[in-house]
């Protein structure tokens, strides 16, 4: 839902007094004075105007008025002067006026579709070229009802166009704040906006756990409830932001998922080409689909999904600066935020606990050692590049085995200190997007380089009907010999994505991360729909498959899930 | 921004004027007299809801809010940010576009899930609009070089009389073989648009109304698109239009997208 505020520098368009709406079970009267003598009725008009329906009478010179409103007929009674003609020119277009009649001496009886209320009526002057004669305006309304579809939808022969220039003039002759120039209370992008969702998340696994805990080993069905709302609020044209947005997930068998985020609370302001951003942000870097290898400002929410996307809000202060050669950014973090895996009693997960109590820091600041990064980015064309450099707490852990307080195996993480350099590249022709990512990261002990390459095609229209088909296909490389905490080193990606473009939108993906050297595979099939208005279905599939021992996923072989998410959005 | 009183009014059809009698000319002099009334609002910011009805009388509904830059074709083509509203799902999704003329739009997408900005393709012109009936290039910027244009007529249409325009679309990836335009005569404003498939039949017709005049702006408040094999229809409806905020290209960047709620 949003609420637009009224902008304080709103321009208003000053308006003459407008007389309030009339109650019309009452015979009611409204009457102007006015100066002049006798007049003739040269015409009447109807029409829909605005969400109401405008009367228009024309009238050789101007004249008093008074109109009456008795049970549902509305009489427009003239001063008894004017001359009405028996044989009324009437144009009816449309809206509640079905019929203007003269009744007896010099009054317009209006007949009306449904009971009305008269919100207004003034005298516009003649125009002074002498394309318009006096007019007397009725604006009426009827009771509120809900958008007549049909009704519109019958509007097909144009009746509409009935010349709407004189119906539609600002009544108000006032110049200084400007003609009819639309809304002005302010931008549409600006305002209170609330956002987010609360879902309800089932995991079935298809085999036991290969991992023993006493007393028992973890189940086969999970159950999790998660929320994340998201309140902002905008202002100055949609330059200015501030957002906060919780998060919170409650899962039912392992107390280690269950946690709770701050996504966001920031402010971003932009002023002209330059953008400050300071506070909790997420922040994303990249333009593969199977990995994010550039990505690194975020730290992964290790508790959520295994696809790395979920994110854990990062403190920090960024300026970015537009120029004619490209955007150039700075950022710096402190408040290094911990990733955090699945507990005991959790799948998938590790053989080992990890124990947090021990965790390392190269950092002599631990996790308030303040993390530099700088990005620059520009569109040339088709092609769309990005080169980025982090240095600082690298968000990827080394897990170390050692020992708890009570002698028991565990693994403890150990951020280190690095230096990474990123490129991003996407080239965009037609169906095909190009896309590579590549990065270099300097730690200590063996410097990494990793690289993802691949394309996306799309089928616009599939066999003539209005669904999409996506191929897509990626290879990933990594240097590292010892892959223990990737196990792409030498993968191959392929997916086939496809959306019905219905009304629920509905979406297939089907894909698989092949090993090319352990011949390990990880599938996974989605599917998602939209019910009704506010409601999604999400079914993920997530298989490992042939895993070799001396594969990193091996501890995840017996860990197949299928997901069901439900979601409510508000 | 204040008009004077003496622009309140449309600039009338010169009484003078003579369109070219052979019809492709007279056709593209009156497209061109249609485009040059459109000219000058500098930028414009609306506020949309979309029904969907199906022919069973099922509704759907759609929100969005659009903004958008008049750029000279020039100095590169008209920019617009679109941002998704309903349903609630994809709320918050926003679409930037920098039309090229007959070229596809460059366009990104912003995916708030994520906080990813996407380069997408914008040769999918002719694919569904939020699942409505109303394709991508149905809603693009008319610009007077997408169509090759033809005289074909008049009539009268409602209480006003119409030019008829065939226009053929210049552009690849379209999914009509050709248009017709009722435009009225006195104002130029498009009244109907009947849109004909690669097959040469009538598939889609476009009826405009509640037309308001803004500033020297003629502006249509609802524009219904039917879908004639179906009988899925689409009903546009425009709120709020508001022009001439002076923003500029900074405020059609990438990083607006991110900003936007």
């Amino acid at each position: 839902m949003k609420t637009v505020m009224k902008s304080a520098k709103a321009r208003s368009l000053r308006q003459t007094t407008v007389a309030s709406a009339m109650a019309l079970t009452v015979s009611t009267a409204l009457s102007v004075t006015a100066d002049l003598s006798a007049a003739e009725v040269l015409g009447a008009r109807a029409a829909r105007h605005d969400g109401h329906t405008r009367l228009v009478i024309d009238l050789s010179q101007r004249t008093t008025y008074t109109i009456r409103s008795e049970d549902g007929q509305v009489k427009v009674a003239l001063a008894d002067d004017v001359v009405v003609p028996q044989k009324l020119k009437t144009t009816i277009s449309a809206g509640i006026v079905t019929n203007v009649r003269a009744e007896d001496g010099s009054t317009l009886a209006l007949d009306l579709m449904a009971p009305a209320t008269v919100m207004r009526s003034y005298i516009l002057p003649a125009s002074q070229a002498g394309h318009a004669p006096h007019r007397l305006v009725v604006d009426l309304a009827a009771a509120p009802q809900p958008l007549q579809f049909a009704a519109v939808a019958q509007a097909n022969d144009a009746t509409m166009l009935n010349t709407m220039s004189d119906t539609t003039v600002q009544y108000s002759d006032d110049t200084a704040g400007g003609g009819d120039w639309g809304d002005s209370s302010g931008s549409v992008f600006d305002g209170f906006n609330i956002d987010g969702y609360a879902e309800i998340e089932g995991r079935i696994f298809s085999q036991g756990s290969q991992e023993p805990v006493p007393p028992s080993r973890p189940k086969r069905q999970t159950l999790s409830f998660a929320i994340e709302p998201s309140f902002s609020y905008t202002w100055d044209d949609g330059r200015s932001l501030l957002a906060f947005t919780p998060f919170m997930r409650f899962d039912s068998n392992d107390d280690d998922r269950t946690h709770f985020d701050v996504r966001e609370l920031k402010w971003v302001g932009a002023f002209d080409a330059l953008e400050v951003r300071v506070g909790v942000d997420k922040l994303f870097w990249g333009v593969t689909e199977s990995q994010h290898i550039v990505d690194i400002i975020n730290q992964d929410d290790g508790l959520e999904d295994v696809d790395g996307e979920d994110k854990l809000g990062q403190p920090l202060v960024g300026l970015s600066y537009e120029t004619g050669v490209g955007t150039f950014s700075v950022y710096a973090m402190t408040y290094f935020r911990e990733r955090r895996f699945a507990g005991p009693k959790g799948r998938p997960r590790g053989p080992l606990p990890i124990d947090y109590r021990q965790t390392q820091y190269e950092a002599g600041s631990d996790k308030w050692h303040v993390d530099l990064a700088a990005r620059w980015s520009h569109i040339f064309g088709p092609i769309d590049i990005a080169v980025s450099h982090f240095r600082g707490t690298s968000r990827d852990p080394v897990l170390i085995q050692g020992l708890n307080a009570v002698g028991d195996p565990v693994l403890i993480p150990r951020y280190n200190l690095i230096d990474q350099t990123g490129i991003e590249l996407q080239g965009t022709f037609g169906p095909v997007l190009l896309k590579a990512e590549g990065i270099r990261k300097a730690q200590p002990g063996e410097n990494q380089y990793a690289g993802i390459a691949g394309f996306e095609y799309t089928i616009y229209g599939l066999g003539g009907g209005s669904s999409d088909l996506g191929i897509l296909a990626e290879y990933l490389w990594d240097n590292r010999t010892k892959p223990i905490d990737n196990p792409f080193e030498d993968d191959l990606f392929v997916a086939l994505r496809w959306t019905a473009n219905d009304v629920s939108d509905t979406t297939l993906l089907g894909g698989a991360i092949l090993d090319l050297d352990t011949k390990q595979k990880f599938i996974l099939i989605e599917a998602s729909r939209r019910l009704g208005d506010h409601w999604k279905l999400s079914v993920d599939t997530r298989l490992f498959v042939s895993v070799p021992t001396n594969d990193p996923l091996f501890f995840y072989r017996d860990d197949d899930f299928v997901q069901i998410k439900l979601q409510r959005f508000f | 921004m204040t008009i004077p009183a003496t622009q309140k009014t449309t600039p009338a059809a010169p009484k003078t004027v003579k369109f070219p009698d052979a019809p492709d000319a007279k056709g593209l002099a009156i497209a061109t007299e249609a485009d040059r009334r459109d000219q000058g609002f500098k930028d414009s910011e609306s506020q949309i809801s979309m029904v969907l009805r199906n022919a069973q009388g099922q509704e759907s509904r759609r929100g969005l809010r659009i903004r958008i830059l008049e750029v000279p074709e020039s100095d590169g083509g008209d920019k617009s940010l679109v941002v998704f509203d309903a349903p609630r799902d994809i709320a918050g999704t926003a679409l930037l576009s920098f039309a090229k003329g007959i070229e596809p739009d460059d366009q990104w997408l912003y995916l708030p899930d994520l906080g990813r900005v996407k380069r997408i393709s914008g040769s999918n012109r002719s694919g569904p609009f939020m699942g409505s009936e109303f394709a991508y290039e149905d809603l693009a910027a008319p610009e007077l070089i997408k169509y090759s244009y033809t005289y074909v007529g008049q009539e009268a249409c409602g209480d006003l009389t119409c030019y008829m325009i065939e226009r053929r679309p210049q552009y690849k990836d379209s999914g009509y073989k050709r248009q017709i335009v009722w435009l009225d005569t006195e104002h130029f404003r498009p009244a109907k648009v009947d849109f004909y498939d690669r097959r040469d039949e009538l598939m889609k017709t476009l009826v405009y109304t509640d037309y308001k005049l803004y500033g020297t702006f003629w502006r249509a408040h609802s524009m219904v698109m039917t879908n004639k094999r179906t009988g899925k229809s689409t009903a546009l409806l425009i709120s709020t239009y508001r022009f001439d905020s002076g923003f500029k290209d900074a405020d059609f960047s990438t990083g607006t997208l991110k900003r936007i709620r």
